[in-house]
């Protein structure tokens, strides 16, 4: 957390020098010891780094998809649509790995997570096949398979 | 000018002019669609198909800088405040307005 703050600080000023370094490691230190106390922020990651790189590269790809989907329905059939919100509820049992998902599946364009509160998600999707396949999804496998392998940083 | 630079201005263009048409449909789909809902998914294709197009073809022209890292630092940050946003405003668009427009299903 404290290097995470500390590489943004010098990103944001551009140069490597004292009288950078250190307002920068005081700032980063007080602002993981406000995180920590105040933030609520716990070392609890969700699988292993790479495993999340590779997940957000995915999601990354699927947004695309996703996206030109939706332009070609925004030509093609405009008020045409037959839009659907469907209630389900995904196995995920952490809370972090439930986030994870509503926000993957708010990112992916043409269904929005509307719902979610304990463990039931709404999702709204603007076509009836926009949502099909949408309670078992591979979002959902892949962060099913990060949470079995969670580790403490 | 070196012609692999030229390449990296030619393909920065390139994703400026798709994202650009990335935001003209979103603009014309809030227009096409109905209900708060669906106009929603249209803006969302601005917000992830759109701003990823544009920063990705910034990220071209500028080739390796600071600004390149900055560029993505933004794009972090957008992806992960904008789909909490659009979340709030969808859930408050749910307990309020009708729900003539769509059909529920539960599975």
């Amino acid at each position: 957390m404290f290097f995470l703050f500390f590489l943004l600080w010098l990103l944001l000023s551009g140069e490597i020098t004292v009288a950078v370094c250190l307002p920068g490691a005081v700032v980063a230190a007080a602002m993981t010891w406000f995180c920590r106390k105040y933030m609520g922020y716990d070392r609890q990651t969700l699988g292993s780094p790479w495993a999340l790189v590779r997940y957000l590269g995915y999601l990354l790809v699927e947004m695309l998809k996703a996206g030109l989907v939706v332009m070609k329905l925004v030509y093609t059939q405009g008020r045409d649509t037959e839009p659907v919100l469907v209630y389900f509820h995904p196995s995920l049992t952490s809370k972090t790995a439930q986030v994870m998902l509503a926000n993957s599946i708010t990112l992916t364009a043409g269904t929005i997570t509307v719902h979610m509160k304990d463990g039931t998600f709404g999702v709204h999707a603007l076509d009836a096949s926009l949502a099909e396949g949408i309670e078992n999804s591979t979002f959902q496998r892949r962060l099913e398979q990060m949470e079995g392998s969670s580790w403490r940083k | 000018m070196s012609i692999l630079q030229a390449l990296a201005s030619v393909l920065g263009l390139v994703f400026l002019a798709f994202g650009l048409f990335a935001f003209l449909t979103a603009v014309l789909g809030l227009f096409r669609f109905d209900c708060a809902l669906n106009r929603m998914h249209a803006a969302a294709v601005g917000d992830a198909l759109g701003i990823f197009c544009i920063l990705v073809g910034l990220m071209f022209l500028h080739r390796w800088s600071l600004a390149t890292v900055k560029i993505a630092l933004i794009f972090l940050f957008l992806w992960t405040t904008s789909p909490v946003s659009s979340h709030l405003l969808a859930e408050m668009e749910l307990w309020t307005g009708s729900r003539q427009e769509f059909e529920v299903e539960e599975r």
